[in-house]
């Protein structure tokens, strides 16, 4: 298990719902990081956003730890849910609000 | 770049039963909004559905065929 691997665990396991993407909460850099970040703001749950712009060994240890190409890449609550396109879907079956609700332990 | 119905055949060719419509989002042929019905789906969370799909694209995204998918997924009605 590589260093950078530790680091991205420990993120992870710090923080319930955390965003690996390009730019930061305050300054994102790509449209698909912005959607992550507004599809987070209207649950009002606090989140963290991780800047993987200028960190290639970050992002190629996400991609295999994931086998998901892309980013943004979320994790709720220690598990991968990928990105928007993944959580638009379940928003849409209601899979979303208990799944944060339970993260957060005010189920 | 990839001309929309050889990306139709790229999904259909693992999921044979596949209602594929895709979309040129940019106008680029490289990135696409791709929707994907199959019976295939059924019993299968949100994230096993996209990474079937993705499975699908793999080899086109790796050789720069396709930058990005939006990708939607579906059950027949």
């Amino acid at each position: 298990m590589s260093a950078i691997e530790d680091e991205i665990k420990s993120e992870i396991a710090e923080n319930k719902i955390i965003i690996y993407g390009k730019g930061t909460k305050s300054a994102p850099q790509c449209g698909f990081t912005v959607e992550t970040i507004q599809f987070f703001n209207k649950y009002g749950y606090p989140f963290e956003v991780v800047n993987c712009l200028e960190n290639m060994q970050k992002r190629e240890a996400l991609s295999q730890m994931t086998n998901w190409p892309t980013l943004p890449k979320v994790f709720i609550n220690g598990d991968f849910y990928g990105d928007t396109d993944i959580l638009d879907e379940m928003e849409t079956k209601g899979e979303v609000e208990p799944l944060l609700k339970k993260a957060f332990g005010d189920a | 770049m990839i001309r929309i119905p050889d990306l139709i055949e790229l999904v259909q060719a693992k999921i044979p039963d596949a209602e594929v419509n895709a979309m040129d989002k940019t106008g680029m042929s490289d990135h696409f909004i791709i929707h994907v019905v199959s019976s295939e789906f059924e019993g299968k969370n949100v994230m096993e559905r996209h990474r079937m799909v993705q499975g699908c694209l793999n080899d086109a995204m790796k050789d720069g065929r396709v930058h990005a998918a939006e990708i939607k997924t579906d059950v027949p009605a």
